[in-house]
C-alpha cells in the first residue's frame, strides 16, 4: 500500500468541530428547562403565602387582644399569647416543616404582652411584634410596631 | 500491484466526517436529553396561589368584625364541612369571562390542632368527586391556613378555649 | 507525487472522489443541522417566561399598595395627567399589610371606569408600571366582582390566543367605601314654640378625623378620609316630625366648616359650585349648588339628599381636627295649637352604626400575558 495521503483530512476535521459545537449546544439548551422550572418552582418553594398568613393573623389579632382579654376574663392576652404562640410552633413544625415563632413586646419577667406596649406616643402605644420564620430553605425575620388606640398616652 | 484507492480520498474523509456529526447528533439529541415540559410546575403555582387566595378570603370577614368571626372560623367551630364545600369550590371557579375555566379541581380538608405536645387532626370537608378521583388524579397541592376560632374543634377531647388550628387543603386536578 | 498532479487533463475536472466526500459531508452536515431548531423549537422558554410575567404581574396588582402610597398614587386627578411619570407601580391593595384586598379608589383609576375625570391610562402605561420587562407584552387584565354583571378591562387589552400564553387568576376583596346613611329619629329633632311659625336651622354630620383615622383599626375595614370618598345620605326626614303643620320646608344649602383648635369652628370658603374636587351635592337626583345661586329646593317627604366628599377630604391631614357638613333648612309651619318640630343636632361619621361601615366585595382577577 502506498504511504496515504492526508490532504482530504480537513473534512474530518470539519465534522469533529461541528460535533464539538453540536455538544456545547446541548449543554447550552439542556440549562433552559431547568431554568423554566426554577421560575415556578421557587415560586412555589418561597413560603410567602404562609409568611403572610401568619403576619396577617398576627396584626389583626393584636388590635382585637385588648377587646379579647375585656370578654373572657380568665384568659388575659398573656396566656392567649402562649396559646397562639405555641399553636403556631408546633403545627408549622408538623405540617410545614418550618419554625414559626412569634412575640409580642420584648420578653420582661418571663411575661411577653406589656399592656403599657414597648413605645408610645401622644396617640397610640405600640406593641412591638417580632416575627421568626424558617422552614430550612427561607428564613424571614420581622419587627413590626402595632399601634393601639391610647390618647392618654 | 495494489488497488488503486487514491480516488476514494475524499470520499473515504466525508463518510467519516458525516458519520461523527450523526452519531452526534443523535446522541444527544435523541437519547441524552430528557427535558421536562417548561410548565409542569405552572399549573401547580397557579392552583397553590388560587387555593391560599381562597382560604384567606373565606377568613376575612366582610366587615370589621374580629378574625374569629370570619365565615372560615365559623365553619370550623361549626363543623360545618358541607359549607365550607360550596363556598371553597365556588371560590376555586371563580372567573373574569376573559378565559375558559376547566373546573375539574377536587380537594380534601383536614384541620390540625394542637393538644399539649400532639397535633390531633380530623377530616373536615372535602369535594364531591374526592373518592373516585383518586385512582387517576394527578399530584395533590397542599395549601394551609390558620384559623382562630373561640373554643374547641368539633372533636371533643380537645382543648377548649382560644386557639389557632391550622386548616390544610390538598388541591388535585382529577 | 500528488496524485492530481498525476492526471495529464485536468483542466476543468473536479476530482470524482472529492465531489462525493464533500458532498456527503454536506448532506450529513445538512441533516445535522435541520435537527437542531427542532430541539430548540421544543424547549422554548417563552411560555415559562410569559407565566412569571403573568405572577409578578398579579402579585404587584394584588399585593402591593403601588408607589407613590402616601399620598397615594390614585389621588391623582385629571390636572395631574403630565406627573403621571411620577406613578412608578400600579398596585391596587389597599396597604402592605393587606394582600388582596383592593381599594375601590385605585380599581376605579385603573380600569379608567371614570372617563370623566380626565385621568387615564393607557397601555404604555400598563406595560411600564404594571407588567415590566424589556419586551412589548400583549396582556389582558380583567376583574370581576361577584356584585356586578360586567367585568372591568384594562384599556389596551387584547383577545387572548388560544394557546401559548402566561395565566394566574387572584381572587380579590374590594374594600367599597363607607356611607352614613342618617336615620332621622327623635334623637335630631328640635321643638319649636307654637307661637313661632317659621324657622332656619341646620342639621350637621360631624367627621372626626382622629376617630376615623385610627391606626388600630386594620387598613382593610379603616375609613380612611385621606384616600376614600365618605358619602352622606339624608333621607326620610320627615319620619319624626310631625308633619301635619309644616307648610313647606326647604333645602337651602350647605356648608363646610372646620373645627380649630379652641372648639370653635370656621367655615371653609371656596367650595360653592355644586361639583367640584371635594364634594358633589345632589337632591333627589339633581346637582344643587350650595351657595344658594339656584333657589332653595322643597324637600317633600321622600327627597334625598345626596353628599359626597372626595378624597382628601379638606385638612384630612391634620388628624387632630375634624370637620362639620351642615346642611341649612328652612321651615314654615301652620300657625296651629301645637308644638313645630324641626330637624337638628348632630351625626357623628363614626365606626358605630351611625354610618354603613366599609364592605370587602368579593371579586376575581385574572391577569393573561403573551
Amino acid at each position: 500500500m502506498e504511504t496515504l495521503n492526508d490532504e482530504g483530512q480537513w473534512i474530518v476535521m470539519m465534522g469533529f468541530l461541528v460535533a464539538i459545537g453540536m455538544f456545547m449546544l446541548a449543554i447550552v439548551v439542556s440549562q433552559a428547562p431547568l431554568v423554566g422550572q426554577t421560575t415556578a418552582e421557587s415560586v412555589m418553594e418561597f413560603p410567602k403565602n404562609e409568611i403572610q398568613d401568619l403576619r396577617g393573623k398576627l396584626v389583626s389579632m393584636g388590635s382585637t387582644l385588648p377587646e379579647i382579654s375585656l370578654e373572657t376574663p380568665d384568659s388575659d392576652q398573656e396566656t392567649l399569647q402562649n396559646r397562639f404562640r405555641e399553636d403556631m410552633a408546633l403545627l408549622s413544625m408538623s405540617r410545614n416543616n418550618a419554625i414559626a415563632n412569634y412575640s409580642v413586646d420584648p420578653l420582661y419577667n418571663g411575661k411577653y404582652w406589656y399592656d403599657s406596649g414597648t413605645y408610645g406616643d401622644v396617640f397610640y402605644k405600640y406593641h412591638q411584634i417580632d416575627i421568626h420564620y424558617n422552614n430550612g430553605v427561607t428564613e424571614y425575620s420581622e419587627s413590626l410596631l402595632l399601634p393601639q388606640w391610647d390618647p392618654e398616652g | 500491484m495494489v488497488m488503486n484507492d487514491e480516488g476514494q480520498l475524499y470520499t473515504i474523509e466525508g463518510i467519516t466526517a458525516g458519520v461523527i456529526m450523526l452519531v452526534t447528533a443523535f446522541t444527544i439529541f435523541n437519547s441524552g436529553l430528557v427535558y421536562t415540559p417548561g410548565d409542569a410546575h405552572i399549573s401547580d403555582m397557579q392552583i397553590q396561589q388560587l387555593g391560599y387566595d381562597a382560604l384567606q378570603m373565606m377568613d376575612t370577614p366582610a366587615d370589621s368584625s374580629p378574625l374569629y368571626e370570619s365565615p372560615l372560623a365559623k365553619m370550623i367551630q361549626g363543623n360545618h364541612g358541607d359549607q365550607f364545600k360550596i363556598e371553597f369550590n365556588d371560590y376555586l371557579k371563580k372567573h373574569t369571562g376573559t378565559t375558559e375555566i376547566v373546573d375539574s379541581l377536587e380537594f380534601n380538608a383536614t384541620v390540625f390542632n394542637r393538644d399539649g405536645d400532639t397535633p390531633h387532626s380530623y377530616q373536615f370537608s372535602n369535594s364531591t368527586m374526592y373518592e373516585t378521583s383518586q385512582l387517576t388524579r394527578e399530584p395533590a397541592i397542599s395549601v394551609t391556613r390558620y384559623v382562630w376560632i373561640t373554643g374547641r374543634p368539633f372533636a371533643s377531647g380537645y382543648d377548649t378555649g382560644n386557639q389557632l388550628v391550622l386548616l390544610e387543603v390538598l388541591i388535585w386536578r382529577r | 507525487m500528488d496524485a492530481i498532479r498525476r492526471i495529464k487533463d485536468e483542466d476543468a475536472i473536479l476530482s470524482i472522489d472529492f465531489l462525493a466526500g464533500f458532498t456527503i459531508f454536506i448532506l450529513s452536515l445538512i441533516m445535522v443541522i435541520s435537527l437542531v431548531p427542532g430541539v430548540l423549537a421544543g424547549i422554548q422558554s417563552d411560555n415559562i417566561d410569559y407565566d412569571a410575567v403573568a405572577y409578578r404581574t398579579s402579585v404587584i396588582l394584588v399585593e402591593d399598595p403601588g408607589a407613590p402610597d402616601n399620598p397615594s398614587w390614585d389621588l391623582m386627578g385629571p390636572y395631574d395627567m403630565e406627573h403621571k411619570a411620577d406613578i412608578q407601580r400600579l398596585g391596587l391593595a389597599v396597604s402592605k399589610d393587606t394582600p388582596n384586598i383592593l381599594s375601590r379608589e385605585k380599581v376605579d383609576k385603573f380600569f379608567n371606569n371614570n372617563l370623566d375625570s380626565g385621568f387615564t391610562f393607557d397601555a404604555d402605561d400598563y406595560r411600564d408600571k404594571v407588567i415590566f420587562g424589556e419586551l412589548t407584552y400583549l396582556y389582558n387584565i380583567s376583574l370581576r366582582l361577584d356584585a356586578e354583571s360586567e367585568s372591568y378591562y384594562a384599556e389596551g387589552g387584547d383577545v387572548v390566543p388560544t394557546f401559548q400564553y402566561g395565566y394566574m387568576r387572584r381572587l380579590v376583596k374590594v374594600k367599597e367605601p363607607s356611607v352614613a346613611e342618617v336615620k332621622f329619629t327623635s334623637d335630631y329633632i328640635g321643638d319649636l314654640n307654637r307661637t313661632v311659625t317659621n324657622i332656619s336651622s341646620d342639621f350637621s354630620v360631624k367627621i372626626p378625623y382622629d376617630v376615623l383615622m385610627d391606626r388600630s383599626v386594620n387598613p382593610a375595614y379603616r375609613i380612611d378620609p385621606q384616600s376614600e370618598p365618605l358619602k352622606i345620605n339624608l333621607s326620610n326626614m320627615y319620619s319624626n316630625l310631625s308633619e301635619m303643620d309644616i307648610q313647606s320646608m326647604k333645602f337651602t344649602g350647605m356648608k363646610i366648616y372646620k373645627s380649630l383648635d379652641d372648639g370653635s369652628m370656621i367655615d371653609i370658603p371656596g367650595l360653592y359650585p355644586f361639583e367640584n374636587d371635594t364634594y358633589s351635592l345632589t337632591v333627589d337626583g339633581q346637582p344643587y349648588s350650595a351657595d344658594g345661586s339656584i333657589p332653595p329646593k322643597s324637600v317633600v317627604p321622600n327627597s334625598t339628599i345626596e353628599m359626597v366628599l372626595y378624597p382628601p377630604l379638606p385638612f384630612s391631614n391634620e388628624i387632630t381636627s375634624s370637620l362639620n357638613v351642615n346642611f341649612s333648612f328652612s321651615y314654615e309651619f301652620e300657625n296651629s295649637n301645637v308644638t313645630h318640630q324641626y330637624l337638628s343636632g348632630m351625626h357623628q361619621y363614626d365606626y358605630t352604626a351611625n354610618v354603613k361601615q366599609p364592605n370587602l366585595a368579593d371579586g376575581v382577577m385574572e391577569v393573561v400575558i403573551w
